[in-house]
Parts: structure tokens; C-alpha cells; sequence
């Protein structure tokens, strides 16, 4: 075994025992990863969001793990895995894997699709949110949700995260139900922070959709369109 | 292994500390269940979502976390903290929505270390220790590089299949990069905005993508190439590090998960060691040797240490055999596992066990740093800490631990 298998790395150099079966092996290792691909791809085909793509998406991903499987050392590093262990890591990457061709945002969390930056954007305007809050003294600022939730996980939302959420409960729910949901969410984060800052509270926060034209995305000094959506006042 | 522990269930606790009640502020209509939250009856659902729940979620992910990375009942406490982190995690994506990716990676490497063989070596109050077969530990380790190269492949191919040809010849990416930067107020003091707006750079950034995402599809070679390692790793951490500044997207811990693809000789001594006796020789005329060997019979409690003179049968038997070390280094050997300078400092004080065995984590500097350090000092021992005029002898106390 080469210095690389022995840190836990099989390294192509790495001599396969000669006793080994070794084309009954491949045959057979190839077979059963195929087989379970096919069986994970027809289980995830009613919910493909679009077959094909999917469906190239899968090969590409199958392609790889032949390529892994045909190693020989892979192959013996398998056979002398922990036998329960390699079930357990064969179940999470069969979860992972079908989340991932289905598109699976959350329910499989957290084996959930990995996908982004790759939907083209055929000119549209670019359009974000932003938070503006302002201390009862006047200052006004933009906000960050982690200056306003606190929290590292919390610190990676961006508010355009949790306005288009609340976007998505406006077509679910009349308008009027929408508003109050995004009234009572700006008074949340206003309260959370006015708990944290009490000798310098905030009276106002508003939620401002900011936009580009895609005709103005790559030219200097054009100032995007600041518009707000909602703002709500302490009493 | 051990040193991969500390440091994963270490990102855990950190991920864990900051507080979560804040999130009770928010409406629970805002808060969109999923997944587990769906198999969980309403009234426990309500419940972590009250400021009490959110609050008990962080503390037994953080004390868990903590638990698990000092070795305090570590199976247990490794599986609480794996669920703590996956559920605090999970309400925070539940209201605020999902994000980036940047922490599943953390998430998945726990929940294996939790089903993977726990060395006791880094515990504080470590039980006698337990050998570890080789191949469970090398199962482990593959298990984690494989699942970081599968999420990059992952997001690659899903780039390929939908984005296509379309995607790398559109000023999509210029898009995204503005999207990720309006939220400023003074756009012109972004990187990205810079990038965008400046022609010669927006070409390039737009050169990159297509090669960032074949750098991704190609993740999954790190597993069979220990040269393609070398150049993926930093290759990946610079477009980390690239996409931050011009995109303000922060994959911190994903990238702290990195060490990984260090080869774990470098980071871990005790995962090259075959396990066995352990004898330190040292320079028997060296002030500060014999009192490095004082330090270290002091603290063997459990007698794991053997010592022998360089200048002895012993080393001339069990060195002579091996390839041939620094004759003014510190030599470790276990087995036939040979180790001098800093390293074998390093090893012989790990073997201590406990919380020495932390001191471990300075085998993550540069070999040739440490190496650097320790020449100096080996360079000028005699005349630094004075030279004994007799080669050491061990008291009548000392003899159990000494070999001639």
C-alpha cells in the first residue's frame, strides 16, 4: 500500500492483491453500482424538474463514480471497508444523489440538492432587498439580518432569502395575510433588536427592493432604483 | 483522527455559539417546516420554536459540540452534538430560508464521525487506549475527502446540465455578482461592482467560470491523485476566497474542512504510527535533553515511554537498522515508525496522553518551520543549556522506563 492509502488516500500506484478475482470484481462492483443508480434515478424520475437535464446531470455524476469504481485499489479499499460503515456512507450518498436529481431544496436537509449559479439570466433586471432600519435619534442605516437576529448561520441569510419566502406566502395566502406576515416579521426583527440595543433603540425599519436594469449591469456610476416596500414604525 | 475530531466538533461548537432566541421574534407563520420539522409532532415543533427551545437547541449543540471535541464521553456526546447542530441549523434555515452551503459540509462530516472509530488519544481524561485498525480510520478519512469532492461535483454538474453553453457565454455571473452587491449602500466601494464594471476584468471573471466549474466536475480525482490534491486544494480555496471578495458569499467553514486534504501524516502524527512500543533517544550529554526526558517521565504515568541514550546499545541496535536520523535530533521510534525533530517531540509528548495530547496540533505548522526552530535550538544546546560530562545514567527510580 502506498504512503497515500496508508493516510487514508488510495493512490493509483497502489499494487491490488494478485490473488484477488479481479475482473469478477470489477464486473461485479460496476454492475451493482449501476444497478443502484438506475434504481434511484427511476425513484427520483416523477419529480425531476426537467427529465433531461436531470437526467444528463445523473450520467455526468455516474460517469465519475465508474471511473472510481474501475480503479482497482478502489475496489480492494472497498472490499476491506468496515462492512456496516460503507452501508451507512452507500445510504448517505444514495439520499444525497436522488435529493440532488430531484432538486431537493430542504426536506432531505441536510442531504440536500447542491445547485447554484446555474440557471442562465437572460437580461433581467437584477432586483435585491435590503433592510433599512433608524435609531429614535435619526440616524438611519442599512441592516444586516445578522445585526438584527445575531448568529453565524443566521449571518449568511440575506434579507432578498426572507423577503422572496415571504413572496412565496403571498401566492399562497390572500394579500392581506402577506402583509400582516411581513409586518409582523419586520416588527420581530425590529423588537430582537431594540432587546439587544437598549440605550440606543430603533424607531423605524424598512424593508427597500433595490434594482438594476440589466441594460445598466457593467456600467460605472449608474445608481440602482431604491424603492420602499413596507416600513413599519415602533409606537 | 482524533485531531480531525477536536477540530470538526470544535467548528461545531463555534457554529453553535452564537444565541438563536432572537429568531423567537419573528412570526411563526415565517417559519416554514421541512424535512424532519414535518415528522416532528406540533407541540415539539412549537416548542423549539419558543425562546425556551431555541435557547435548550443552543446550548446542548454548543456544550455537546464541546464535549465531544475535548473527549468527554465522546460517542455520546458526538451523536448530541451531530443532532443539536442539525437542528439548530434547521430552524434557522426554516425561518430565514436556505442560504448557502457552506455549513452541510460541516454537518455530514460530524454526523460520520459520529458512526467512525473514536481514537482516544485527545480526551482529557482519556480510558486505557484502544488500537484502531488501520482501514477503519482510512475508511473514514476517504469517507469525508469523498463527500467534499462529491459536493463539488455535484454543484458542477448541475451547472453543465442546466446552465450549459448558454450559461458561460451570457453575462450571467456579471448578474449574479451585481445581485450579491446591491444590497450595499455605496455600490462603488465593492470589489465586485469594480469587477464587473471594469471591462478587462468582467472578461476574465467570465473566462473563470467555466473553469471553476470544471475544477468542481474534476473534485472527485483528489481521491486518486495525491499530485491533483496538492493543486486542487489551493486552487479551491483561492476561488473561495476570490468569490468572497467579489461576492460576498462566505464558505468559511467549508473551507476550514480543508484539512482533510492535507495528507494526515502532516497533521497527525499518531495517524502513521502501526502502534507499539514507543522509545525516546536522546543525547545523554544534553542539558536540555535530559530535561526534556525529566518532562516526560514526569508525566508518563502509565509508563508508555521508553528512553534510550543516542549514545547507547540500544540505539545503535534499533537506529542502526533504520534509516539513519539527525545525530543531534530527538529520534521517536514506535514500531518501525522513525521520527526525529520537532515530529518526534511532538510524538513523544502526544503519547503522553490527555490533554497533551493537544500539543499534537502544532504538527499543523510546517514541518519545515518546526524543523527551522528546532535546529536553532539543537544547534545551540550546549552552549544554551549546558553539557554534561557523563552520558546519563537513570536513577534506581528511573530504570523501569530506561533501556541501555
Amino acid at each position: 500500500m502506498s504512503k497515500h492509502a496508508k493516510d487514508g488516500v488510495v493512490d493509483p500506484g497502489d499494487k491490488v492483491d494478485g490473488n484477488a478475482p479481479a475482473g469478477t470484481g470489477a464486473m461485479r462492483s460496476t454492475t451493482a453500482l449501476v444497478g443502484a443508480w438506475l434504481g434511484l434515478v427511476i425513484l427520483a424520475f416523477p419529480g425531476m424538474p426537467s427529465w433531461k437535464r436531470s437526467l444528463l446531470e445523473a450520467v455526468l455524476i455516474l460517469l465519475w463514480l465508474l471511473a472510481l469504481v474501475g480503479q482497482p485499489q478502489v475496489r480492494q479499499f472497498i472490499a476491506s471497508s468496515p462492512r456496516w460503515q460503507l452501508v451507512g456512507v452507500a445510504a448517505v450518498l444514495a439520499t444525497w444523489f436522488f435529493a440532488q436529481v430531484r432538486m431537493v431544496p430542504a426536506h432531505s436537509f441536510p442531504l440536500v440538492a447542491w445547485h447554484m449559479y446555474a440557471e442562465p439570466r437572460r437580461n433581467q433586471d437584477v432586483v435585491n432587498y435590503r433592510l433599512r432600519v433608524a435609531t429614535c435619534a435619526g440616524q438611519s442605516r442599512l441592516a444586516h439580518p445578522r445585526d438584527l437576529l445575531g448568529g453565524v448561520a443566521v449571518g449568511r441569510t440575506r434579507i432578498s432569502q426572507l423577503y422572496e419566502r415571504l413572496e412565496g406566502a403571498r401566492t399562497a395566502a390572500d394579500s392581506s395575510r402577506y402583509g400582516a406576515l411581513l409586518d409582523s416579521t419586520l416588527t420581530g426583527l425590529l423588537v430582537g433588536d431594540t432587546r439587544r440595543r437598549i440605550a440606543n433603540p430603533l424607531c423605524w425599519i424598512a424593508l427597500e427592493r433595490v434594482r438594476l436594469a440589466a441594460g445598466d449591469v457593467g456600467r460605472a456610476n449608474v445608481a440602482p432604483m431604491v424603492e420602499v416596500v413596507r416600513r413599519v414604525a415602533t409606537n | 483522527m482524533a485531531i480531525l475530531r477536536v477540530w470538526v466538533f470544535t467548528l461545531c461548537a463555534l457554529e453553535a455559539i452564537p444565541p438563536l432566541h432572537l429568531l423567537a421574534n419573528l412570526p411563526d407563520a415565517s417559519f416554514r417546516a421541512f424535512g424532519f420539522f414535518l415528522l416532528l409532532p406540533d407541540p415539539i415543533v412549537h416548542g423549539l420554536l419558543s425562546p425556551v427551545g431555541l435557547g435548550l437547541v443552543r446550548w446542548v449543540a454548543l456544550i455537546a459540540a464541546l464535549a465531544a471535541a475535548l473527549g468527554l464521553v465522546t460517542r455520546f456526546a458526538m451523536v448530541l452534538a451531530t443532532i443539536g447542530l442539525i437542528l439548530f441549523q434547521g430552524v434557522t434555515r426554516g425561518f430565514t430560508g436556505f442560504v448557502n452551503h457552506a455549513q452541510l459540509p460541516l454537518i455530514l462530516f460530524a454526523l460520520v464521525l459520529c458512526f467512525a472509530p473514536a481514537d482516544q488519544a485527545l480526551t482529557l481524561w482519556p480510558r486505557r487506549r484502544r488500537q484502531i485498525a488501520p482501514s477503519a480510520w482510512q475508511f473514514t478519512l476517504v469517507t469525508l475527502m469523498a463527500l467534499l469532492c462529491f459536493g463539488y461535483l455535484f454543484i458542477g454538474a448541475h451547472r453543465l446540465a442546466y446552465g450549459g453553453i448558454e450559461l458561460f457565454s451570457s453575462a450571467s455571473l456579471q448578474q449574479w455578482i451585481v445581485y450579491w452587491n446591491l444590497d450595499a449602500p455605496d455600490l462603488s466601494t465593492r470589489i465586485g461592482m469594480q469587477v464587473v464594471n471594469q471591462p478587462v476584468l468582467s472578461r476574465l471573471a467570465s473566462v473563470s467560470f467555466p473553469l471553476i466549474t470544471m475544477l468542481e466536475v474534476s473534485a472527485p480525482l483528489c481521491l486518486l491523485s495525491g499530485a491533483y490534491r496538492k493543486f486542487f486544494a489551493p486552487t479551491m480555496l483561492s476561488v473561495h476566497l476570490g468569490i468572497y471578495l467579489i461576492m460576498r458569499i462566505n464558505f468559511l467553514e467549508l473551507a476550514l474542512l480543508y484539512l482533510v486534504f492535507i495528507d494526515s501524516r502532516y497533521w497527525s502524527p499518531a495517524a502513521a504510527r502501526p502502534g507499539g512500543d514507543a522509545i525516546v533517544f536522546f543525547d545523554g550529554f544534553c542539558g536540555l535533553c535530559n530535561r526534556f526526558v525529566d518532562f516526560l517521565l514526569a508525566r508518563d504515568r502509565d509508563h508508555r515511554l521508553w528512553f534510550a541514550p543516542l549514545q547507547g546499545i540500544t540505539a545503535s541496535q534499533r537506529l542502526g537498522r533504520l534509516e539513519s536520523s539527525d545525530p543531534d535530533s530527538i529520534v521517536y521510534l514506535e514500531g518501525d515508525h522513525i521520527e526525529d525533530r520537532s515530529t518526534a517531540v511532538l510524538s513523544a509528548v502526544g503519547r503522553l496522553g490527555g490533554g497533551w495530547s493537544f500539543v499534537a496540533l502544532l504538527g499543523l505548522l510546517p514541518g519545515p518551520l518546526r524543523d527551522a526552530m528546532y535546529r536553532v535550538l539543537a544547534r545551540n544546546r550546549y552552549r544554551w543549556f549546558g553539557r554534561t560530562e557523563t552520558c546519563r545514567l537513570p536513577t534506581e527510580a528511573e530504570r523501569v522506563a530506561f533501556l541501555p
